[in-house]
Order: C-alpha cells, then structure tokens, then sequence
C-alpha cells in the first residue's frame, strides 16, 4: 500500500515535470502573443516611472491580447531592474522601462548595464525638468537666480533628488550650459528635497515638474524655468532654458526595451501594441495627470534617440568629474 | 462643522464603509504575514481603484496602510517574528508575555493601544493638519541632526542583558546601514561589487533574517522546551491592572508617535524604538523590561499607529509622501486628476475629509476585527512547532522575495538567519543593532547635508533653536546618566566595604 502511494508520487512529479518542459516547446511553437508580459520596473512603487508604467499596463494588456505583469526591481539606481532584462530569454515576453538612467548609469558606477545590449521597442514621451524656488524665496523669475548664481559662484544651494540622478544631472547640465556653480544637495528623492526647498533650507530644487505638481499647484513651490524643447502646460508662465539662450534640455523619458535579439516579427507586434497604447484616449488622460508629454518614437529613431544620449551624457558626466567607473 | 458633515456623509455611503473595511481587512492579513508589506499590497491593488470613484479609492488603500499596523504585532508576540518592521520592538516583551502564558493580554494591550494611538493621530490630524505642516517644514538637516542623536542616547535602554555586547551590536548595526552607494559622494561601500547591495542591505530582510530565521532555527533546537508555555495560554484580555499600567505608555505613545510620523522617513518604526526607550527610561521597574512587561508592547504598538496617522499630514496638505505607500496614495489620487496638496481641503473637502472619518471608521472596525482575532492566534500556540516552522519559513521566504523580487534578499536573510542564531546563543541582542542600523545612515545624510548647506560650518548646529533645543536636551541625558552611574559605583563600593551583600 504504502509502496503504491510512493509510485504514484514519482509518477506524478515526471508527468508534471514533462508537461512543464512540453509546455514550454508548445509555446515557443505558437503564435506571439500566447502568454503573459513581464514589465520590469527598475524603481520602487509610487514613483514618477512606476506611475507611468501601471496607468499603461492595463491598456497594453488589451492591445496585445495577454496579461501584462508590473515587476518593480528597484536598487542601484535602476541597474537592478535593467540587469534582469538584459538577461531573460529575448522572446519579447520581458519588457524593460526605459528612462534616461539606462545612458548615464555606465558612467556613474561599474555596471554591466550598457544600451547596446537591449533592442529598442518604442519610446514614449517624457516629463519636463525644473528649477523651483519657494514662494517666499527673493528669486521671483529666472532671471533673478542666474544673475544671483552668476555674482556668487559656488553659493547657490540646489537641491536634487539624490547623487546621480536625473535631478542632480539636470542641474549639472544648467551649470555647464550657463557657465555657473552651485552647491549641490542630494537628498533621498523627491519629497524630502521639496520639504527642504519648502523649509527654507537650500535655496531651490532641481526636480520633475511632475512630481512637484500639487505644490506648484498650490503656490508653496514657484517654478522659475523648465527644461524641455516647449513650455509645461502645467506651468505654462515658466519660460524654457532654451527661450532664455542656455542650452540645456535634460528631460526624463520614459521609454520601452527588451534584451537583446527578439525576432523582427515580434518587435513589429510589441511596437504597434505600444504605439496603440500610448496613443489611446485613456493614456492620454494619465499622462496629462502626471505632467507627461507624450511623443512617440519608433524602435529605429529610439536606437538613434540612445546613441546620441549615450554620448551626451558620457561627455557631461566626464566633464563634470563625476566618472565613478574609472 | 460642515467639515464633520462632509466627512460623515461621505463615509456612510454604504461603497465607502464597504471599501473601507476591505482595506483594513486586507490590511491586517499584510500585517500579520511576516514581510510582506503594505507598500507591494497597495500596488496589486492601485489599478483596481482606477474604476472606483476617487474618495472610495483612496479610503481602501489608507485602510491598508494603517490596518497592516494593527496586525504587525500579532506573530511579534506569537512566534518572535514581526510581521511588520514596526513590530521589531514588540517582540522584545510582546514574545515574553506569550512565554508566561500572557499572549492574549498581550494581543489586546497591542490592538487597544493601537485603536488609541490611532484615533488620538486622526484627532489631531483633523483639527491641525495645516499648522502642524507647515511646523514640521523648520526641521532641516541640522535638526535631524540633533534629534537623532538625541534618539542615540536611549539605545542604552534596548538592551536588557549586557551592556557592552548592546554597543557592539550597535556598532555592527551602523556598520550594516552603511552598506551601498553613499548618497553624497556615490561611492560605493562594502559591496563587493555586487549591484544589488548598491542600494544597501534592506530592512526586511534583515529583520527576518535575525529575528525569523534565527528565532526558527533556535527552537528547534530547543523544541521540547516549548511544552512548558504551549501547556498555559491564559486569560485572553487584560485586566484593570494591565490597563493602569498601560495607560500612560499609550498616552505618551500616541503624542511621540504622532510628532515622529509627521517628519520624513519610516515614521512608525522610528517612533516604536523610541517609545519603547522612553518607557523603559520612565518606567519605575526597567528591570522588568525584556522580560514581560506589558508597557513595552503598550507604548511601541500605539505609537507606530499614531505615527501612520501623522504620516498623512504631509501628503494630504502638502502633497509630499514620505514614504512608497503614501507615494502610490498620491499616484492614485492623481489618475482621477485629484491634487493632494494645500488646495485639497478647500477643492475637494469630500475627499480631505471623507478619508479623515474613514480613518476613525476604519480603527473601530480594526479593533472589532482584531479582538475577537486574539482567541484564534492564541491557539496558533497550540500547533506543534513541528508543524509550525516550515509554514513560518515558507511565509519569511515568500515575504521577503516579494518585497523587490530579488534572490539576493533571500541570502541575506538566511546569512542574517544563522547570525541570528548564534547572537541568541552567545547572548547578543537584535535590537540595538536594528536600531543603530535604522538611525545612522539617516544621522550621517543629515549631518553630511548640514555641512554642505553651510560649506563646511560647524556653528550652523549652535544657530537654529530647535536644534540646541534638542542638542541641550541630549546633553543633559548624558550627564545626568554618567553621574547617575557614579552614583551607583560609589554605591557598590560601600557595599563592598561593608562586607558585600549577603
């Protein structure tokens, strides 16, 4: 009796084990899609890109016909989340979120990740930079704080949302741009930087429109200009670096790969799913909440889109002295 | 006035109540399942409140929020392992009282001080939102400074047994918060070069590391002892006398955990370390803590709820989050075009008050929910350990990968699980180390912030009130402990003369 149950086991453990390895030749041999999408996250929950990536799933999920899973892998500074990708099976069935950490990390700190390693799917649109004051900050407009800055070289107090980030290279790029030199503050992300801008404690915040929103919205936070191509029709009497003649555009985008080698027939299938996607009504709308503006660009002119930033960013964060891969 | 009416009328919309207490269902369920927390339920169910109008929404993921504190106690002080990180304190006396066969007081003490230190949060909450923001904005980096140093100075009170085996796990404790990229100049500490330490050593797994596997593999070894407190389990509910003892620990837990969650940062676990020192410092019999007293699961538990509630200031008046879970609030509020923030209570007072009341509503249901709970755990005591392990390690397991997803959190929770181990059989203790671990690299961020924003000026500590306020504080607490023990060594030295006790 005892012996039959023990058989019965065994049995059941090699029927299970060789359903699963079938299994898997069966989907390879189906038509793509015929399971469920990973969407690698490389940053916490609740954050800017996580926003953008869970208001987007449940749409992809309808235009590609399958589930589309959110992973959120956060930790070092995004290369966690970028590493996995760069090392799951290229059947389209992992999807990366792209921002423009992908360029600057291999410069900030020894990593494998590299964007020569993924196959662009599309890139989606992006969130404008700012610097912002408090209300009862002296630098009523632009003007006042780079004249400020321009008089007191190295007296400016910029706060970023942590070493390395986008907010900290954003403020990097306003330097090298208008020739000045801040102090810069990181702090651990977004909401303890605008408390301190808020407090009076450092003297502006380099940090996403976005994010700040509610307290631009509310007239505790003034933005005196943003970095994008056009003015934020969130903060549309914020004029642009470029308008004022200081050529800085750091933008964060956001932005889709997969690893490296998925079949050209799937890549056509994940880029019009995408494009459908962020063309919809219902993402349109969440975008806008999030401060978004969205410009698409196909899985060509976003390889094109990375060459150029691999070298940009190489050049300012070298430049600035920041290299921690040397 | 018209507030209150607002508030009510928009919770006792019967979908409000209904989402309202799936949210703290869901809640305490998170808060009992060892690491798993409330952060990764609140994202599973964000795009379900897509469809669901935004008030009703928001009510369902604060209920989480603030119901996974309720339930983080409960394997705390059944098995030794918190199921939230703001429970880490509670096993310190929280898992005695089980050992005498108190673990039903202990339930009820952990889920009454919570539904106080809760409701006292909302209270102020709802009178003074806006001022206590706009207060909270003076603490800058040199405050931080100040106040945790201040906190430093009570680690003595974490320990119950040696003092000097205290500090070095303190010591090792900070050592383990260095770990990663340092966030002023991007270098990189004690990584080895593996990415997934960049971000340093995480929280959960570290907990569940010391305190669930450690605690795992200490009682199978020790599995035959176990009988001697599965065979007692006691009165379920305190009585009178648990209550006067608890009384005041839940009145200074609920301020101090209100006043801690109101400041950036993990709010809840922050206070609990604190008010459990604070009690210990205050408390007539310190001796007693460690070893079963009821103040030490009193104060910790009600301040970690107070601290929930003053972690909604910022987001629903300023709209900051200051922490993963306030950020998806925000996030969720925003997909209905909702700005949190210093229009919120004039734009959408449904909204700003509709959440406040469900918070009361909420913590009257946690409280019906949890106490009649008490008389299931307490059986979960009864379960042979032989059955009970392997389903405590499959929920660590499943918890703390679930967390970030990532196998390196399940190494070092085992690494942490075997350390563990031995710290219990060489009599080490966890807390301090936990403690120290939490508090230094806020400490160094802050001090490093300090002087950057200075250039490097050492009087910016001596310029701002709160500051030497607190600084002076501290200072006093040092030497009034050094002569303190001085006091006691001339003591023991006439004891001594005297012929030693007998």
């Amino acid at each position: 009796m005892k012996k039959d149950k023990k058989i019965l086991g065994v049995v059941f453990v090699v029927v299970l084990w060789l359903s699963m390895m079938f299994g898997g030749l069966a989907f390879a041999q189906e038509k793509f899609p015929s399971q469920g999408f990973t969407l690698i996250v490389s940053w916490t929950a609740g954050g800017g890109q996580d926003m953008v990536a869970r208001g987007l799933a449940p749409i992809l999920e309808k235009n590609l016909g399958q589930n589309v899973a959110v992973k959120n892998t956060p930790g070092g500074g995004g290369s966690i989340g970028f590493m996995e990708a760069m090392r799951a099976k290229p059947d389209g069935y992992t999807i990366v979120q792209f921002s423009p950490s992908i360029s600057i990390l291999p410069y900030m700190m020894k990593t494998d990740v590299f964007y020569t390693k993924y196959d662009p799917i599309a890139y989606g649109g992006y969130s404008p930079g700012s610097i912002m004051v408090r209300t009862e900050s002296p630098f009523k407009t632009i003007k006042d704080f780079l004249d400020y800055a321009k008089a007191n070289p190295g007296k400016v107090r910029v706060g970023n949302t942590g070493f390395g980030s986008i907010g900290h290279m954003l403020a990097i790029d306003i330097e090298r741009a208008a020739k000045l030199k801040f102090i810069h503050v990181p702090y651990k992300g977004g909401a303890p930087s605008f408390t301190a801008a808020l407090g009076g404690h450092i003297d502006c915040v380099a940090a996403w429109v976005g994010d700040a929103y509610p307290l631009v919205q509310g007239k505790k936070l003034r933005v005196l200009a943003v970095t994008a191509p056009v003015r934020n029709k969130f903060v549309p009497d914020a004029p642009t670096f470029k308008e004022l003649g200081i050529n800085s555009e750091v933008i964060t985008g956001y932005a889709w790969a997969a690893p490296k080698g998925i079949p050209k027939d799937r890549m056509n299938i994940l880029y019009n799913a995408f494009k459908k996607s962020l063309e919809s009504a219902g993402f349109a709308k969440y975008a806008d909440d999030q401060g978004a503006t969205i410009t698409i660009k196909n899985p060509e002119e976003y390889g094109k889109f990375l060459v150029d930033q691999d070298k940009f960013w190489k050049e300012l964060i070298q430049g600035a002295g920041l290299d921690k891969t040397q | 006035m018209e507030n209150i009416f607002t508030g009510i009328s928009t919770i006792f919309a019967p979908m409000n109540i209904f989402f309202c207490f799936i949210g703290v269902f869901v809640g305490t369920l998170i808060g009992v399942l060892p690491g798993i927390g409330p952060a990764g339920s609140v994202a599973l169910l964000l795009p379900f409140t897509f469809n669901l109008p935004a008030v009703t929404g928001i009510i369902m993921l604060a209920g989480i929020f603030y119901g996974s504190q309720y339930g983080g106690s409960t394997t705390s002080i059944l098995v030794n392992i918190p199921g939230e990180a703001a429970s880490v304190v509670t096993c310190l006396d929280g898992y005695q009282m089980a050992r005498q066969g108190r673990a039903g007081k202990a339930l009820g003490i952990a889920a009454i001080g919570s539904f106080i230190g809760g409701t006292f949060g909302v209270i102020l909450l709802q009178l003074m939102a806006p001022p206590i923001a706009v207060f909270a904005l003076n603490f800058g980096p040199s405050e931080f400074v100040a106040i945790i140093l201040f906190s430093l100075t009570l680690l003595a009170y974490l320990a119950a047994g040696s003092m000097i085996k205290a500090y070095a796990m303190a010591a090792l404790g900070m050592i383990i918060g260095s770990v990663g990229i340092d966030s002023v100049s991007g270098l990189t500490r004690f990584t080895f070069g593996i990415p997934e330490l960049y971000e340093g050593i995480g929280l959960v797994p570290l907990v569940m590391g010391i305190f669930g596997v450690g605690e795992i593999l200490n009682n199978i070894e020790e599995a035959y002892k176990r009988d001697v407190f599965k065979a007692q389990i006691g009165k379920l509910l305190p009585n009178i006398q648990d209550f006067r003892d608890s009384a005041k620990p839940i009145a200074r837990g609920s301020v101090l955990g209100f006043l801690v969650g109101i400041i950036p940062g993990p709010g809840n676990i922050i206070s609990s370390f604190v008010s459990y020192t604070l009690e210990k410092r205050f408390s007539k019999h310190p001796e007693n803590f460690g070893k079963g007293a009821i103040e030490g699961v009193a104060g910790p538990e009600t301040a970690n709820n107070a601290a929930t509630a003053g972690a909604f200031i910022p987001l629903l008046t300023l709209g900051i989050p200051t922490s993963a879970t306030m950020a998806l609030l925000l996030g969720a509020l925003r997909v209905h075009g909702v700005i949190p923030g210093p229009l919120l209570i004039t734009e959408h007072p449904d909204i700003f008050w509709g959440v406040i009341f469900s918070m009361y509503l909420g913590n009257i249901m946690l409280l019906v929910l949890n106490l009649p709970l008490i008389g299931m755990w307490v059986k979960v005591l009864k379960v042979p350990y032989g059955y009970l392990f392997p389903l405590i390690l499959l929920f660590c397991l499943v918890g703390v990968y679930a967390g970030n997803a990532s196998f390196i959190d399940i190494n070092i929770m085992i690494l942490f699980g075997i350390f563990g181990y031995l710290m219990r059989k060489t009599g080490f203790e966890a807390a301090p180390l936990i403690f120290a671990y939490i508090m230094c690299p806020i400490l160094e961020e802050a001090f490093r912030q300090s002087l950057i924003v200075s250039s490097g000026d050492l009087t910016i500590f001596m310029k701002r009130p709160i500051t030497v306020i607190v600084l002076s504080i501290t200072l006093f607490f040092i030497v009034s402990s050094m002569f303190a023990s001085q006091k006691r060594k001339k003591l023991l030295k006439k004891i001594e003369a005297a012929g030693g006790l007998e």
